[in-house]
């Protein structure tokens, strides 16, 4: 179990660190008409499950998985599970960018801020609970979908188990993400 | 202060400012009048080059800041020494001490001596301490409009610009709000050269030294408040003055 929750953890900091640059480069950089144009492209990559993902990155990494070296098999799963997550949590960045209106923007520029101080240090921190939320609804649906692999695969032999702690983190980390929105747009409304 | 020769800027390929020769002494507020869509908003733009975002825009000619040209100033420098205002208080959704400390922290000052140095004059210079020095840490959002279009001034005087670009800064403000802003900026006068985007002539009467009168992309007549007002040059500035344009 810690194994895996060490998987995890590599996963989502690599899909957060090059879905982080993505989404600013995309959503500071290109013009609106790009991104409304390949907004469909995206959609479609978000789509397509995780595990189709996962297994292309695994195919990829093939050469370099070990069964005699725990760490490189630890540091090509958190690879291939952060390739997993990358289209999901970049698309759902640049949504919570493009969400913050160009005033704020501007006043950050006209401070001679570039657009990745101000990414950082200003569309960041306030929309942290917005990232949070896109963070743990990725996670959440990453963690369901191996854990249904490795179900039908026939690696977990205690089937009611897994079902209902699919369940369990499904509900609890929508529930917590719906929050984590709500509690933002209320402040925002204050 | 600035000087500004031939300045040409096209909004997709189209002109809208054209031609345009100025020229503006240190402590001097500069009041931009005309009808609006006449260019006159997009003018500081123009000179710390912020450009809305929505279309291309392309600028030529020269603009001299204290005898550079601005083209060979990084960017972010030159819009650190020109700051700006908006017609719209666009303050971050933080508390008012990290709104206002955001320029220098961006210039890398991390110390809290001198930010809360910092942080007292501009609140000084913007007559907002005494109302505010016990509730710095508190969100913006308790603030009136007026209070957080002043903060937006605090916060740009905090990077002890040269020169202050306003886009119409009193439009949202109700007109108590904006006699009490009007001075304040009269007040700066002193210390800065200002360059105002008014939305009402009256207003440019009332605050400004000198005057330009755009129409139709085109710098019509720019001189002395009191010239423009009573012995207008050219006949479009008299039918502007008198209402015959709007």
């Amino acid at each position: 179990m810690s194994g895996f929750l060490l998987i995890l953890l590599i996963g989502v900091n690599l899909a957060i660190f090059i879905g982080g640059i993505l989404a600013i480069t995309f959503s500071e950089f290109s013009s609106l008409r790009f991104i409304n144009r390949s907004r469909s492209v995206i959609e479609l990559f978000t789509n397509v499950p995780y595990v189709v993902y996962g297994y292309l990155l695994l195919l990829m990494f093939n050469e370099f998985i070990d069964l005699t070296s725990g760490f490189n098999n630890l540091i090509v799963s958190g690879l291939v599970l952060g390739g997993m997550m990358l289209p999901t949590i970049s698309n759902k960045f640049i949504r919570v960018f493009q969400s913050v209106p160009y005033d704020q923007r501007e006043g950050a520029y006209s401070m001679g801020a570039t657009p990745y101080k101000t990414a950082l240090m200003v569309l960041v921190p306030s929309q942290r609970k917005l990232f949070i939320s896109s963070i743990i609804v990725t996670i959440v649906r990453t963690f369901c979908e191996i854990l249904i692999v490795l179900l039908v695969a026939g690696f977990i032999i205690d089937k009611i188990a897994v079902i209902i702690s699919i369940f369990m983190v499904a509900i609890i980390g929508t529930w917590t993400s719906q929050l984590l929105k709500k509690s933002h747009y209320k402040s925002e409304a204050l | 202060m600035l000087q500004i020769e031939n300045l040409r800027v096209a909004r997709n390929e189209r002109y809208i400012l054209k031609n345009v020769n100025m020229t503006i002494r240190s402590h001097e507020i500069v009041a931009l009048v005309g009808p609006p869509g006449h260019g006159k908003s997009i003018f500081p733009r123009a000179i710390n080059r912020l450009f809305p975002s929505d279309a291309a825009y392309k600028v030529e000619g020269n603009i001299f800041f204290e005898g550079r040209l601005t083209a060979s100033i990084p960017t972010e420098k030159l819009r650190q020494e020109i700051g700006m205002i908006f017609s719209k208080p666009n303050l971050f959704p933080m508390s008012i001490y990290e709104n206002i400390t955001f320029g220098l922290r961006l210039i890398g000052i991390t110390n809290k001596v001198m930010l809360d140095k910092q942080i007292r004059i501009s609140l000084e210079l913007v007559g907002l301490w005494k109302d505010l020095q016990n509730i710095l840490n508190a969100p913006i959002t308790q603030l009136s409009l007026e209070q957080q279009q002043r903060l937006c001034l605090a916060r740009t005087l905090a990077l002890q610009p040269k020169v202050i670009l306003m886009d119409k800064p009193t439009l949202s403000l109700n007109s108590s709000s904006k006699s009490s802003f009007e001075e304040l900026i009269f007040k700066l006068k002193e210390k800065y050269t200002i360059i105002v985007t008014v939305e009402d002539k009256l207003q440019a009467g009332r605050i400004s030294d000198k005057v330009g009168f755009f129409y139709h992309g085109n710098l019509v007549e720019y001189g002395e408040t009191k010239n423009i007002f009573t012995h207008p040059q050219e006949e479009l500035t008299e039918s502007f003055i008198t209402g015959r344009i709007s």
